[in-house]
C-alpha cells in the first residue's frame, strides 16, 4: 500500500539520502498506551524501526504479513531501474523535497527550500490553520491518544468458578432429573419415592420461602412506619408475643441482640440438604454483620446435616432444628391463627398461603387427571425420535436458562456501601415492593424443560409412573430454579453448599442409575467446566486488546439524574 | 492533465447530509479545475437513470435494492456488470469512494482495482472498536482498503482512526478536511441585540448527538441567566426527550423547538442567535460548527472526535462532554457575548480563509496525481495482500478476489469493450492549474454554489 515517490528523473543517492532521513527524523516511536504491560510489547505494540523503515507487525494494526516483510510492492514503485526497487522499500509518500522534476509535491505549501530548513514550525493537529506539511504527513504524536486495554481487569480464578456455579447447579438438576427418569422407566426406583421425596422437599422450601417473604413484608412495613408501634402483637399465638418485642428490641438496640433475632430454617431442598439462616435484622448493617457468623455456626452446629441420608430421619422434618428461642419464624403447624392486623399487610400470610395450597391442589389434579391421557401420547413414535427430542429440548433449556445476573444483581451493585450480600428488601420501598413481585425466570427454559419431560414421561408405562415424573419435573424445573435464585442473593456459603450437594447427588445417582464411570465423566465435567474453563479464560486475558481513542463516542457525564427513568 | 472520475457512494442527493453536499461540491469543484466527473449512486425513488447536476456532472442513479438507512444491500459482485458498464462508457481512471457504511462504495474501489483503475476513498465517520456493527463494518473495510490507493479523512482523529480500523499504513492517509460555501453562511446584516442572548441547536436530534447532554443543560442554563432563549432545529428520537423537558421546566417561552430545516435555512436560523451549542459525542469533522462560527455565532462545543481540531480557541468555548462542564462553558461564552470580548461578526472572514471547496479540490486533486503515477499492482500482489487480511477472513477475501476476476472476464467476454459505446463529454473547462494555492474561495461570477437551488431548477 505504498505511494512512493517517483523520482525516475533524480539522481538515486540523493533521493533516496533524504528519503531515509526524513524517516527518520518523523518517526519517533509514538508513545503506545498505558494498558497492560504485555510481555511482548514488541508484538503488540507499533514497532518502528531505528532504520527508518516502517514496519507495522503488529497485532494492533495487523497489517497484513505480506505487506511487511515482503518489500512492499516493488511493482507498485514505478522506478525504472530494478536498484532503485530495492532501495525503495520504504512505505511512505515521500512529499517534500522531491526531485525537482517529481510533480509529487502533494500540498505542501511554500517552496522546497523552506521545507527542508529546519526553521518550520512544529506539525499541530489542527485543521483550520495552514500548513507547511502535506496533507499525509504523519507525525510523531500520530496514535498519541490511544489507549489500550483501558478498563482492563484481571479475573481471580475462585470467583470464577463460583460464578460457574449457577449453570453447574442447572447441569445438575437435569441430570438429576434424568436420572430419575432412567430408574423410573427401568425400575429401580418406585416412583412413588421420587415423587414424594420430591414433594416433601418443595413444601419444605416453599415454607422457607414463605419465611422470607414475611421477613421482607415486615422490613417493608417497618421502612414505612416510621414512628415504632410497640402496642402491637398481643394475643394471638404465642410466638408472636414473643417476636414482636423481640424485634422491637433489636431494632432499639441496634444490633445489640446479635444473633438472636435469627431464622435458622433447616431445609433440604430436592435430594441436597442445606443450611438455611436469614436475619431479621432490620437494619442493613446489622444483617450483613449477622448473617456471617451465624451462617458458620449453625453449620458447625449439625455437620451432619448436610447430606441427604443424616436428613431424611429427621422426624420433625417441618421444624427448623437449630433456632433460636427468641426467632420470630414460624414453625408451619403453629401459624396458622390469624395474625393481629399490624399495619397493612396487603394479603395477609394466611391467605397467601391458603390460595398457593389452592394453586398447588389444582396443579396435582390437572396432572392426575392428565397422566393417563400423556401416558399414551406418543405411543406411535418410535423411542429413537423420544430421545432426540428430549436431547434437544433439555439442550434448549440449557442454553435459554437465566442464570440470573441480571435481576438482584444490579440492585446489589447500586448498594450505597458495597453491601454485597444485600440483595432485597430494606433498602427502602422500591426495592422491597419490587422484589416481593420478583421476575420469573425466561419462560423458555421452563417450557422445553416440561416439554422435554412430557415426552419422556410418554415413555412410562404405567400412570403412576408418568404422574410421578411430571409432577417431579414441575417441582425441579418449575419451582426450585426461584428458590436457587433467591438463596443465592441471601447467602453465598448455602449457595455454594447447595451446589456441590447438588453435584455430589447427581453424581451419586448417576452411579446408582447408570454406572460409576458416567458419574466418574460427571464430576469430571464438572471439574473441566468449573475451573478448566475458568483457567481458560484466564489464559485468554492475556490476549486481550481493547483500543480506545478520541475517536469513541464520549459518555455523557450527569451530574444529577432528574430525567432518568 | 485532467481525469476523468467517477465518484461512488450510497449518500447523495436527494437525501440532505454531509457527505452527500462533500461530494457535490468537491464534484463541482474538480469540475472547475478541468476534470470530468461522474457520480454513482443508487436509485431513490423513481430518481432512476442519468441525470446532470449544474456544471455537468453527470450522476447515474443506479436501480439497486436498499436495505438499511439508505445504503445499499451489500451483494459483492452484483453491483459489477453496470459499473463496468459505466466506467468504460465514461472512460474512468479514478474511481473515488465515499464513505464506509456504503455498500456501493466499498464494491465499487473491490471492481475498480479489478479492473484495473487508481482508487480512492474518502472516510466521514468515525467508529468504534467494540460493538458488532463496528467489528464488521471494520473488516469490509479492511478488505476493500488493503488494496485501495490513497484513503482521505476528513480530520486528523478520523485518519488515526481509520489507520487503525483499515491496519493502513499512515502514509497513504491524507487528512482533508470538509469545507463550507461561505458565501451561503454570511452573518447577519445587523446582528441581534445582546439584551437577549439566543443560543442556537441545530442538529439530527439522535443519542449520540448529545440530546441527553442537552436536556440535562438547558434548564440549568435557563434557571441561571435571565435572558437567554434556545432555538433548537432538526429532527430525531431525542426531539420527545426535548419536548418533555421544556414542559417539566415550563419552559414554553425560553426554548423553540422548530423541528426539521433544510440545509438551505440554517443560515436564516443561525443568525438568529449569538452563541451555537454543540453538545455532540461523537463528530468526524462537525461541519455545522463552522458554519455557525462562518454565521458569526460564538460555539460552545463538547470536545470530541475531531472537533478540536476545526476551529482556532478564539471561535469556541470548549467543554468536556459533562453537564456540568457544559454549562460551565455556556455560561463563560454567554458572559463574553454580553461583556463584548468576543466578536463574532468577524469570524466569517477568518472562516472563508480557512476553508473553502477550492482548496478541498485542489488537495483532492494532488492526491490524484499521486495515485495516477502508482502502477497498477498485478492480481498475485493483490491477492498477497488480501490474504494478509486475517486467517479466515483473509481466504476469504482471495477467494473474492479470485471470483470478481473471473466475473470480469466473463464480462469481457459477454460485453465486449467494442460494443460499449463511448458517452459524449460534457465540455471541459479551461484547465486551471496555477501552482500557487489560491488563497481563498473566490466568490466569482462563475462560482456556482448551494447544490440543491441547483437541481430544483432541473427539476
Amino acid at each position: 500500500m505504498a505511494l512512493s515517490l517517483s523520482s525516475t528523473d533524480a539522481p538515486v543517492s540523493s533521493g533516496f539520502d533524504r528519503s531515509q532521513r526524513l524517516s527518520i527524523s518523523s518517526s519517533k516511536p509514538p508513545p503506545l498506551s498505558n494498558g497492560i504491560k504485555s510481555p511482548d510489547t514488541a508484538r503488540n505494540g507499533i514497532l518502528h524501526h531505528p532504520k527508518g523503515l516502517k514496519q507495522y507487525s503488529s497485532t494492533l494494526l495487523e497489517i497484513p504479513t505480506v505487506q511487511a516483510s515482503a518489500p512492499p510492492a516493488p511493482n507498485r514503485t514505478p522506478s525504472r531501474s530494478p536498484k532503485e526497487k530495492n532501495e525503495y522499500n520504504l512505505p511512505t509518500i515521500l512529499t517534500e523535497g522531491p526531485s525537482p522534476t517529481s510533480t509529487f509535491s502533494y500540498s505542501g505549501r511554500g517552496t522546497i527550500k523552506e521545507a527542508r530548513s529546519r526553521r518550520r514550525k512544529p506539525w499541530r493537529k489542527l485543521m483550520w490553520v495552514k500548513q507547511n506539511y502535506p496533507d499525509n504527513y504523519t507525525d510523531a504524536t500520530f496514535l498519541e491518544s490511544l489507549q489500550r486495554n483501558v478498563n482492563f481487569r484481571a479475573y481471580d480464578f475462585w470467583p470464577l468458578v463460583y460464578d460457574t456455579t449457577v449453570i453447574i447447579q442447572h447441569i445438575s438438576t437435569v441430570v438429576i432429573f434424568v436420572c430419575a427418569f432412567i430408574a423410573i422407566s427401568v425400575g429401580k426406583v418406585q416412583p412413588g419415592y421420587i415423587a414424594g421425596a420430591s414433594t416433601i422437599l418443595t413444601i419444605l422450601g416453599w415454607l422457607i420461602w414463605d419465611d422470607w417473604n414475611e421477613e421482607e413484608q415486615n422490613l417493608l412495613t417497618k421502612a414505612q412506619q416510621a414512628a415504632p408501634s410497640v402496642s402491637q402483637g398481643e394475643s394471638s399465638g404465642e410466638e408472636r408475643d414473643i417476636s414482636q418485642p423481640e424485634k422491637q428490641k433489636s431494632i432499639n438496640s441496634g444490633g445489640g441482640l446479635e444473633g438472636q433475632d435469627l431464622v435458622d430454617a433447616r431445609t433440604r431442598e430436592n435430594k441436597s440438604s442445606t443450611v438455611r439462616s436469614a436475619s431479621l435484622s432490620p437494619k442493613k448493617s446489622d444483617r450483613i454483620s449477622n448473617v456471617r457468623p451465624t451462617i458458620r455456626s449453625t453449620l458447625s452446629m449439625t455437620p451432619s446435616g448436610t447430606t441427604l441420608d443424616t436428613m431424611k430421619p429427621n422426624g420433625n422434618l417441618g421444624q427448623p432444628l437449630a433456632r433460636s428461642l427468641t426467632a420470630p419464624a414460624y414453625s408451619p403447624s403453629i401459624t396458622a391463627p390469624t395474625r393481629p392486623p399490624s399495619p397493612p399487610p396487603p394479603p395477609s400470610r394466611a391467605n397467601r398461603r391458603l390460595s398457593t395450597l389452592k394453586s398447588a391442589l389444582l396443579i396435582y389434579s390437572t396432572l392426575l387427571g392428565l397422566s393417563p391421557i400423556l401416558k399414551s401420547l406418543t405411543r406411535t413414535t418410535t423411542s429413537d425420535s423420544i430421545w432426540a427430542l428430549s436431547s434437544w429440548l433439555f439442550l434448549v433449556n440449557l442454553l435459554c436458562f437465566d442464570y440470573g445476573l441480571s435481576e438482584g444483581d444490579t440492585e446489589v451493585k447500586r448498594g450505597p456501601d458495597g453491601g454485597v450480600q444485600f440483595p432485597h428488601g430494606s433498602l427502602g420501598p422500591p426495592g422491597v415492593g419490587n422484589s416481593l413481585k420478583r421476575k420469573l425466570p425466561t419462560s423458555l427454559s421452563t417450557t422445553t424443560a416440561l416439554a422435554s419431560s412430557v415426552v419422556l414421561a410418554s415413555r412410562l408405562a404405567e400412570t403412576a409412573d408418568v404422574f410421578s415424573l411430571l409432577l417431579f419435573s414441575i417441582q425441579i424445573f418449575g419451582l426450585f430454579p426461584l428458590f436457587r435464585r433467591r438463596l443465592r442473593h441471601l447467602s453465598s456459603v448455602l449457595h455454594v453448599s447447595l451446589t456441590s450437594g447438588l453435584i455430589l447427588f447427581a453424581g451419586a445417582s448417576l452411579h446408582y442409575v447408570v454406572n460409576w464411570q458416567w458419574s466418574l465423566m460427571w464430576f469430571g465435567m464438572v471439574l473441566g467446566g468449573g475451573g478448566g474453563a475458568a483457567w481458560v479464560l484466564m489464559g485468554m486475558q492475556r490476549y486481550k486488546n481493547e483500543i480506545r481513542g478520541p475517536w469513541d463516542p464520549a459518555r455523557p457525564v450527569f451530574s444529577r439524574r432528574q430525567w432518568a427513568d | 492533465m485532467s481525469y476523468n472520475i467517477a465518484m461512488v457512494s450510497d449518500f447523495f442527493f436527494p437525501q440532505p447530509g454531509g457527505v452527500e453536499s462533500h461530494i457535490y461540491q468537491v464534484s463541482s469543484k474538480l469540475v472547475d479545475r478541468g476534470h470530468k466527473v461522474v457520480i454513482i449512486t443508487h436509485s431513490y425513488g423513481d430518481r432512476t437513470g442519468v441525470r446532470y447536476l449544474a456544471n455537468g456532472i453527470k450522476v447515474y442513479y443506479v436501480p439497486f435494492w436498499v436495505v438499511y438507512r439508505e445504503s445499499a444491500l451489500p451483494t459483492v459482485f452484483s453491483f459489477f456488470p453496470i459499473l463496468r458498464q459505466i466506467v468504460l462508457r465514461e472512460r474512468i481512471d479514478i474511481v473515488h469512494g465515499h464513505g464506509s457504511l456504503s455498500a456501493f462504495c466499498q464494491e465499487g474501489l473491490l471492481h475498480a482495482k479489478t479492473m484495473g483503475l487508481k482508487t480512492c476513498f474518502t472516510d466521514h465517520s468515525l467508529f468504534g472498536f467494540a460493538d458488532a456493527a463496528s467489528i464488521l463494518t471494520n473488516k469490509l473495510l479492511k478488505f476493500t482498503l488493503s488494496d485501495v490507493d490513497h484513503v482521505i479523512c476528513v480530520s486528523h482523529t478520523c485518519k488515526e482512526n481509520t489507520v487503525l480500523r483499515a491496519a493502513l499504513d499512515p502514509f497513504t492517509v491524507s487528512a482533508i478536511p470538509n469545507a463550507l460555501v461561505s458565501k451561503d453562511f454570511r452573518p447577519a446584516d445587523s446582528p441581534p441585540p445582546t439584551s437577549t442572548i439566543t443560543i442556537v441547536v441545530i442538529s439530527r436530534l439522535f443519542p449520540n448527538k448529545g440530546c441527553d447532554l442537552l436536556v440535562a443543560t438547558i434548564p440549568r442554563i435557563c434557571a441561571q441567566h435571565e435572558n437567554v432563549r434556545f432555538i433548537i432545529g432538526g429532527s430525531g428520537p431525542k426531539a420527545i426527550d426535548l419536548e418533555q423537558m421544556i414542559e417539566k421546566n415550563v419552559l414554553q417561552d425560553r426554548v423553540e423547538m422548530l423541528g426539521p430545516i433544510r440545509h438551505e435555512d440554517v443560515r436564516n436560523v443561525m443568525i438568529r442567535g449569538q452563541i451555537y451549542l454543540h453538545a455532540s459525542l461523537t463528530e468526524a469533522f462537525g461541519t455545522v460548527i463552522v458554519e455557525a462560527a462562518s454565521c458569526g455565532l460564538y460555539v460552545v462545543c463538547t470536545q470530541v472526535g475531531g472537533i478540536p481540531e476545526v476551529l482556532p480557541r478564539e471561535m469556541t468555548v470548549f467543554a468536556k462532554p459533562e453537564e456540568d462542564d457544559l454549562v460551565a462553558a455556556t455560561s463563560r461564552a454567554i458572559h463574553a457575548i454580553k461583556s463584548g470580548t468576543v466578536r463574532p461578526e468577524m469570524f466569517h472572514d477568518q472562516i472563508r480563509q480557512m476553508y473553502s471547496w477550492t482548496d478541498v479540490a485542489e488537495r483532492t486533486e494532488k492526491v490524484y496525481d499521486g495515485i495516477m503515477r502508482l502502477r497498477s499492482s498485478r492480481l498475485i500482489d493483490r491477492l498477497k495482500r488480501y490474504y494478509g487480511c486475517g486467517v479466515w477472513a483473509g481466504k476469504l477475501f482471495v477467494l473474492c478476489a479470485v471470483i470478481d476476476y473471473l466475473l470480469m472476464m466473463f464480462l469481457e467476454f459477454w460485453w465486449p469493450r467494442r460494443n460499449i459505446d463511448v458517452a459524449r463529454d460534457w465540455p471541459r473547462k479551461r484547465v486551471v492549474r496555477k501552482e500557487s494555492p489560491s488563497q481563498t474561495d473566490a466568490e466569482g461570477p462563475e462560482e456556482r454554489n448551494g447544490w440543491v437551488s441547483d437541481i430544483q431548477d432541473q427539476e
